[in-house]
């Protein structure tokens, strides 16, 4: 059927068309293939990057499109990098990005080593445990919101229950010491299944014939963790912190639906203050040196992390 | 560390990786640092002189 089709093809190919193409080298056909993807890359990837590195240094607004746009050169990073309430956001963000990471790391990692071990429901714990992160953030978001309600939230009378206090005597969204945590839990809550999936499989990876070597050799199970399973799991940990730390360097939709960034501004994270520069104040030099501070940030430190991750691989 | 410094001199991508990767780390520190703003101010420049240096150094010779 398909040769058919093949040998259909080749004779309509006009001969003009089939002789040029006969005629190139396998450099020239690879190229000829590849050039789809390149040109859509351009498109899609880098016009837009560098058109933005280049508004970054204007006064330009979109919703004044017929306005004389001036080149203002550094002026834009001046003030953003000279602006207290930019330095609080990244303070805000600093602090979800390095206790979510904490956290889902370390539960991540506890879980699947649990739920390595051989014990009747395993498999439906897992699909339970993995929930949460099949859910869309925004009906997350939506949610949590309901259970941290001080009158009829679950999560303020589960805390009161243990803790004896009153539930409505505190606000995880509404209080200034609460609201931080109230995201990083939910976050946490929301993804920790997703590094926990990373770590069992970089644990069922390990050959059972090492840990039965190190049997032999009388090795304690303590030692067998802190030699064999921690070192062997070690890259896809990696992995895990490396997805999570960019995924939620540009937290967006959990938190504007929990908590709208606030109170005041104290939950903005930085992408809810670009995303508030461009669209709402619409800034867009300003916004546009804003998400390339950001994506240089983001830039060195992905660099950094894929050179460690192949370090610890090829050791 | 002499052997580090001979790596510099050389332009050898270890050592310069490792410079650059330090900057960077550096710089991040400063940019979410809640100490001094005029080391958040400063942070940027760090960051994007060791972004460009990695960019460059992980070209030279091993």
């Amino acid at each position: 059927m398909l040769q058919a089709f093949i040998d259909k093809l080749v004779q309509k190919t006009p001969p003009s068309v089939s002789n040029r193409v006969s005629g190139l080298s396998d450099k020239k056909l690879a190229w000829l293939f590849v050039s789809p993807t390149i040109l859509l890359l351009l498109a899609v990837n880098i016009f837009p990057l560098v058109w933005t590195i280049y508004l970054s240094f204007t006064n330009y607004r979109v919703n004044r499109p017929n306005r004389d746009v001036k080149w203002v050169d550094l002026r834009n990073y001046e003030r953003i990098l000279t602006d207290s309430d930019i330095w609080q956001t990244m303070q805000a963000t600093a602090h979800f990005l390095v206790s979510t990471i904490v956290l889902q790391v370390v539960l991540g990692f506890t879980l699947a080593f649990l739920i390595n071990k051989k014990f009747k429901g395993n498999d439906l714990l897992t699909t339970l445990i993995v929930l949460p992160m099949m859910l869309s953030p925004a009906v997350v978001g939506n949610f949590w919101t309901f259970l941290y309600q001080p009158q009829i939230g679950l999560f303020n009378y589960m805390i009161s229950f243990f803790s004896g206090a009153d539930p409505s005597s505190f606000s995880m969204i509404g209080d200034v010491h609460l609201a931080p945590w109230a995201i990083v839990i939910v976050d946490t809550w929301m993804w920790t299944p997703f590094v926990m999936l990373i770590c069992l499989a970089g644990l069922r990876s390990i050959p059972d014939s090492i840990y039965e070597a190190a049997e032999c050799d009388r090795a304690s199970q303590w030692r067998q963790f802190w030699t064999i399973t921690v070192p062997m799991v070690l890259p896809f940990l990696m992995l895990a912190v490396l997805f999570r730390g960019i995924e939620n360097f540009k937290m967006f939709d959990l938190v504007v639906q929990l908590t709208g960034g606030g109170p005041g501004s104290l939950t903005t994270l930085s992408s809810i203050d670009l995303k508030r520069e461009a669209f709402e104040k619409w800034k867009t030099g300003y916004s546009s040196a804003y998400a390339v501070i950001l994506f240089v940030t983001v830039f060195g430190l992905a660099s950094i992390y894929v050179k460690a991750l192949n370090k610890v691989k090829d050791r | 560390m002499r052997h580090f410094l001979e790596g510099l001199l050389l332009f050898r991508r270890s050592p310069w990786e490792a410079v650059a990767s330090i900057l960077i780390i550096v710089g991040v520190l400063m940019l979410m640092q809640p100490f001094y703003l005029v080391v958040f101010t400063y942070s940027f420049s760090v960051i994007l002189v060791g972004t460009l240096m990695y960019l460059i150094c992980s070209h030279f010779r091993d």
